[in-house]
């Protein structure tokens, strides 16, 4: 089944890279939206059906850790994974990040074949739930 | 600045380099890296908590093509490699400031990244940059690059 995903990064290189890592991983991509931060993202979130949100954390406007709460406080938004891209490597963010309900964290740089696992790992747990 | 410094600060900028957008770097000394040309981008970008301080990039424009480039796999002439140069500046600062700041503080710190913003420098500015104390240089794939790092007590 090909997933929806949305991948909000303010910046554009990333965004593309995002995009071509998915395909290279061998991802089934449907629809691919693109946002630059998190405002734009909860706009694309309520208009469209995403299966799977890529988010960076330092965004103008909204950064992702407003967006990912704006999501949890949603009862449908709630429900999407969020997986966060970014370069900060600081553990007690990653865990103050998935105590707020984030599915995994990638670090920058990443491989295609890290993006993989971590797609497969969600879509499995969905699986089994 | 101190050599052990130093020393982490080219490691962990020429491996982000090479992760990210596939460019070999080497650290060069100050009287080598004199401006050859007149139009130059730095990309700076601040950070504050456990640690605080400013990081920057300063490279020639003509690098960024290639940054980009190297990111997409795609020509340094190719017009997307044009329009992303900037964010590519942008992005390999980014990791590096990531990177630069888990190696010296470790993981359990906690410091807020600004967003990178991007100027151009002219001749003097370039000159200016170079001769700070904070600021090292190299050559990546034969371009100029200087990177300041300045932590504030």
């Amino acid at each position: 089944m090909a997933l929806n995903i949305l991948v909000v990064d303010d910046s554009a290189v990333v965004r593309a890279v995002i995009s071509k890592t998915l395909k290279l991983a061998g991802i089934p991509v449907g629809e691919l939206y693109q946002a630059a931060n998190g405002k734009e993202a909860l706009e694309i979130l309520n208009d469209n059906w995403v299966d799977l949100v890529f988010s960076d954390i330092n965004m103008p406007v909204m950064g992702g850790v407003e967006m990912i709460e704006k999501m949890s406080a949603d009862g449908l938004l709630k429900t999407i994974p969020v997986v966060v891209v970014s370069t900060e490597g600081s553990a007690t963010r990653i865990e103050q990040l998935k105590s707020r309900g984030i599915s995994a964290y990638i670090r920058k740089p990443f491989t295609p074949e890290l993006v993989r696992k971590v797609v497969d790992d969600i879509i499995g747990r969905q699986d089994e739930e | 600045m101190k050599s052990k410094q130093k020393d982490l600060l080219s490691n962990v900028f020429c491996g982000a380099l090479e992760k990210l957008a596939f460019m070999f770097g080497e650290p060069a000394e100050r009287d080598e890296l004199s401006p050859t040309g007149n139009k130059y981008l730095t990309a700076g970008m601040t950070f504050t908590g456990d640690m605080s301080g400013e990081i920057s990039i300063t490279v020639v424009e003509g690098m960024c093509f290639e940054i980009a480039a190297n990111i997409l796999g795609i020509n340094s002439d190719d017009e997307q490699a044009m329009n992303l140069a900037v964010d590519s500046l942008k992005e390999v600062l980014n990791v590096t400031c990531g990177q630069v700041l888990t190696a010296i503080a470790g993981e359990k710190a906690l410091i807020n990244l600004s967003i990178p913003q991007v100027s151009e420098l002219d001749a003097s500015g370039w000159t200016e940059t170079l001769n700070k104390t904070e600021t090292i240089g190299f050559f990546v794939d034969d371009y100029p690059v200087l990177l300041s790092f300045l932590l504030v007590e």
